[in-house]
């Protein structure tokens, strides 16, 4: 079967339990305070993360399982800046090819990147798929001339899709092993033998699908169920917008 | 909803699922494994057309977006989209798009599917390498190297199956929709 590995982590924890739609709103105020250049803010949303991960009930191990990758990216990315960006060297370590700028610019830039990684990923690991779908539906919504039905739609048979191909893959990969195919070494052969049997079965499931859903009647004038945003789930947004507008105001 | 019209709604999202799950099918072909993610993203604005081919491609990043693991390396999330790599993901809209306008201006033919393969590759490149350098800040020629010369002989390949699949799987798209069975 599908081996859809959903990097949403279940629990009961405040930040499960917060409508999605107020905390991707959330997401999206703390990212506009990582755009400027500010260690003010760096250190702000680095306490706030830490906070919001402990609250999230999240086992560390998960979360240091997804960074981990990041974290080599983010490190490479770190020493191209202080090797490769031109200034004075340290006056500690004159002897090191390092120059203060770079470790500055390198410094802050792997910061940033490290904390917008952070922080998108407590939200998908504390977000069901379904939730976000949801988000979609309704931010969508208010904008002239985007079907945010067909899109919930077109989300949902993608996901369906996805997991009867990769199990055709399989199926069509053992074919052509024991038809002894895999011993071709032409790649564009190859390509061809895995992708134009799966290609052509989908293509011909797409015909019963579309049939299946002008049998039950699909159509996108029916009104969308989205429950209410309860009061107290705003709280946090309000505070957060107050504070950011707080520190445009002081700067 | 017009069944033509349901039908172009579930092809869109199958070739979205398509180029899901052509980041899990690996064609070890030297260095760099090649994915068929671009394969399916030429395919579908081939396929589908501009509108429905860019469609396609913006509804994978949708999928990514939520969190399913359907970018390169079982990837997934905002992080990614919003990462160093962000430029190509968001290339594939334009270059779904650019591939279907031009294979229609030039009515479906040969040629035209071959001009548009070529100019919806490099858009991608287009666009992911500048996104690369301003995220990285990397100099212009340091991201070129890593970000375009070691895949352009998967891309070039990738560009001739795409050609191949389309000429095998149009005839059963040209073919009208069967009527609902009475």
């Amino acid at each position: 079967m599908a081996r859809i590995v959903f990097h949403y982590f279940p629990g009961d924890s405040f930040l499960h339990r917060w409508d999605a739609r107020c905390r991707f709103l959330g997401l999206l105020l703390i990212t506009a305070t990582l755009i400027q250049t500010s260690i003010f803010w760096f250190f702000l949303d680095s306490i706030f993360l830490f906070f919001l991960f402990f609250l999230s009930r999240l086992p560390f191990r998960l979360f240091f399982k997804d960074f981990k990758f990041w974290a080599i990216f983010l490190f490479v990315l770190f020493l191209f800046q202080i090797f490769l960006t031109p200034g004075g060297r340290l006056p500690l370590f004159p002897w090191l090819p390092v120059s203060q700028e770079g470790l500055l610019q390198g410094g802050l830039t792997s910061w940033r990147l490290g904390l917008m990684i952070g922080y998108a990923l407590l939200f998908t690991a504390t977000t069901r798929p379904r939730d976000v779908c949801e988000v979609l539906v309704w931010m969508l919504k208010p904008i002239p001339f985007l079907p945010e039905r067909r899109i919930g739609l077109m989300v949902s048979l993608a996901l369906r899709f996805f997991s009867r191909i990769l199990d055709q893959v399989e199926e069509v990969r053992a074919a052509h092993q024991a038809r002894l195919g895999d011993r071709n070494f032409n790649p564009v052969r190859k390509a061809k033998f895995i992708a134009l049997p799966v290609l052509r079965r989908s293509i011909l499931e797409v015909e019963e699908v579309t049939f299946a859903l002008a049998a039950r009647g699909y159509q996108e004038n029916l009104p969308s169920r989205l429950s209410k945003i309860p009061l107290l789930h705003w709280i946090p947004i309000i505070l957060m917008a107050g504070v950011l507008l707080l520190s445009l105001w002081i700067k | 909803m017009p069944i033509e019209k349901l039908r172009s709604v579930v092809l869109c999202s199958l070739m979205a699922s398509l180029m899901a799950a052509g980041a899990f099918i690996h064609v070890p072909i030297g260095p760099v494994p090649v994915v068929l993610t671009n394969l399916f993203v030429l395919l579908s604005g081939l396929l589908l057309g501009a509108r429905w081919g860019a469609a396609s491609a913006a509804l994978y990043l949708l999928v990514g977006a939520i969190g399913l693991p359907v970018f390169s390396g079982g990837r997934g999330g905002l992080a990614h989209l919003f990462g160093p790599t962000g430029g190509y993901l968001f290339g594939f809209i334009l270059s779904a798009w650019t591939t279907g306008f031009i294979s229609e201006r030039f009515r479906r033919s040969m040629t035209g599917s071959v001009i548009a393969v070529i100019f919806g590759s490099l858009i991608i490149y287009g666009l992911g390498v500048p996104w690369l350098k301003a995220i990285t800040k990397m100099t212009w020629n340091k991201a070129w190297m890593v970000g375009m010369v070691p895949f352009i002989p998967g891309d070039a390949l990738k560009a001739v199956v795409a050609v191949i699949l389309l000429r095998s799987v149009k005839p059963i798209l040209d073919r009208p929709i069967r009527s609902v069975p009475e």
